[in-house]
């Protein structure tokens, strides 16, 4: 286990006394793409935020631990956080205008992300960086201001700052969910090559599971703050075991032009209301056991788990 | 034109710009389609292409720059928006910001019923019936929006859009807030409403997956024109504008 850059082990976040992650488990080797799914709610952004350090934004660890690169730093202090991030955790929020300040440009805004990183800012280095990532115009970018640019090339303009700091590992929160398919394509396929270029570990927050379909080397669907099912791309998507990850396959259309089927109500808000299974309300297979049998993430087939097994077809 | 055998409506030669002069920008030029009683329009293109504009012109909410729109062949081109609001109601991407946070659901409903209908006999029946129409337990109307999940907020806001039975909507990306599970919750329900209402819907979004799976025509939008119209299986099946392909081939399955 000591090659893996990124272990999460047995984590527990808890805002106030609201427990939004509960017991997650898993790890990332690397140059490695997992994905991480579910509804709004589930805790995937509140996963990203416990890696990135938590305590300025209101939520504490209750338990467990994250491990980067043999190192733990779940609980860092502010000056010894800052010298990990960005230069070796890298961030691209949903919000594709929370990087920026809208009317700066991006010139200052480089420089200032560089410096503060202690790092020499070179412009021929940063254009050569948007000519290796396709950006049109690449030698007028920097000029910009936030507000000229469209939400995909804002969202693309802190991807290559990520690229320049040069970190192992970049979370994306929904990075792609506020834009229109072509640019999120763009997006997509760009994460991808910087992939297999820079060998990035990616850990990637999305409710689209086309998008991590395209993208991902593992899948993780969370549910309720609890990992449901893990496991290879493939094995999850051809054979889903956990009733929540396909009802949530079932809700995306497909190319069969058929109406997607949808997912009545909400996952609870706080992750614990019974030792058990928390999707019992909105479970199809549910039985009285279901309530009381502890949550636990098990081995079905070799790399592919799940914590329930109810209506697998086989 | 006999009047009963005109479309619901029809949209000619429509165009819009913002500024006047050099600064002047034209975001549509010349638009041009019909729609008739019961059908599903779904309109997509990239952001900035003018979708929203031209919902905004539709419902009046924006005057035309050029061009006439009738609906059942009554030219309507330049009214206020109290006057077309009975046919059309509009429902935006954010829903809950529609919705006014210091009410209830059910007082933001009577609003609509008040300023349209002009009584409130029966007022808490129709809410009841519409809320129940689009899936929703009658109990939260009377909670407020922020009490409300994404996906609930949305549905009430169409239940809102219908309570005063508009002759159509207008969808502004609508499920494009919302994750995957609560946007097959609309879609679906939205399905029962055609089925059982044969309501009339212009459908925006970006999402041309998700419109092939409702639509009965799609319009692709660029730079402000309309590129290629048809059925979803022609669009799906024959594109014949290049930006058509790339859309298509931009639609991430799950593979």
């Amino acid at each position: 286990m000591a090659n893996n850059l990124l272990e999460i082990n047995d984590l527990t976040v808890t805002y106030g006394d609201f427990k939004i992650i509960t017991e997650v488990s898993f790890a990332m080797k690397p140059g490695e793409i997992v994905c991480i799914a579910g509804e709004s709610g589930c805790g995937k952004s509140t996963l990203i935020k416990a890696v990135l350090g938590i305590k300025q934004l209101g939520a504490h660890i209750k338990k467990g631990s994250i491990v980067l690169d043999g190192r733990d730093i779940t609980h860092l202090g502010v000056e010894e956080r800052r010298q990990i991030l960005g230069t070796q955790i890298g961030y691209v929020p949903q919000n594709t205008r929370g990087s920026f300040n809208n009317i700066r440009s991006y010139d200052v805004q480089y420089q200032e992300a560089m410096r503060s990183h202690n790092k020499k800012f070179n412009r021929v280095e940063a254009i050569k960086c948007f000519n290796r990532l396709n950006f049109p115009d690449s030698d007028k970018l920097l000029a910009y201001q936030p507000w000229e640019m469209s939400g995909g090339m804002n969202q693309r303009m802190a991807i290559a700052l990520a690229v320049l700091l040069g970190p192992k590992l970049m979370l994306c929160d929904e990075a792609t969910s506020v834009l229109d398919v072509t640019s999120q394509k763009e997006v997509i396929e760009e994460l991808a090559k910087l992939r297999n270029e820079l060998g990035w570990s990616i850990l990637f927050i999305t409710h689209n599971l086309g998008v991590a379909s395209h993208i991902a080397d593992k899948l993780g669907v969370m549910y309720a703050g609890r990992m449901v099912e893990y496991g290879d791309i493939r094995k999850v998507l051809d054979d889903p075991i956990h009733p929540y990850t396909r009802k949530l396959l079932a809700a995306i259309p497909g190319k069969d032009r058929k109406l997607p089927v949808g997912l009545e109500g909400r996952p609870p808000l706080d992750g614990a209301e019974w030792e058990g299974c928390n999707f019992v309300p909105r479970c199809e297979y549910c039985t009285d056991s279901c309530k009381t049998r502890p949550y636990k993430l098990q081995e079905i087939v070799p790399g592919h788990y799940a914590s329930c097994t109810s209506g697998r077809s086989v | 034109m006999v009047t009963c055998e005109a479309p619901l409506l029809e949209v000619r030669n429509i165009a819009k710009s913002y500024g006047k002069g050099k600064k002047g920008k034209e975001v549509l030029t010349d638009l041009n389609f019909k729609l008739n009683e019961g059908e599903v329009l779904g309109i997509i293109g990239e952001s900035g292409c003018g979708k929203s504009v031209l919902l905004n012109l539709i419902s009046c909410l924006e005057p035309v720059s050029q061009g006439q729109m009738l609906f059942r062949g009554e030219d309507y081109t330049g009214r206020k928006p109290a006057y077309v609001c009975r046919w059309f109601q509009v429902i935006f991407q954010d829903s809950e910001a529609a919705f006014d946070p210091k009410k209830t659901i059910r007082q933001s409903m009577r609003e609509n019923l008040k300023l349209l209908a002009g009584d409130l006999a029966d007022s808490d029946r129709k809410i009841d019936e519409m809320v129940g129409l689009m899936g929703l337990d009658t109990k939260l109307a009377d909670r407020y929006p922020r009490q409300l999940s994404g996906g609930q907020v949305q549905r009430m806001s169409i239940a809102r859009g219908l309570v005063t039975e508009p002759n159509m909507l207008l969808c502004d990306e609508i499920t494009s807030a919302l994750d995957v599970s609560a946007q097959a919750m609309i879609m679906q329900y939205l399905y029962q409403l055609r089925k059982k209402r044969g309501l009339t819907m212009v459908f925006v979004s970006h999402d041309l997956a998700l419109c092939s799976t409702f639509c009965d025509r799609i319009a692709i939008m660029k730079g402000g024109k309309i590129v290629e119209i048809g059925t979803p299986d022609e669009i799906m099946d024959a594109p014949k504008h290049d930006y058509t392909k790339l859309l298509l081939d931009a639609v991430l399955y799950v593979k």
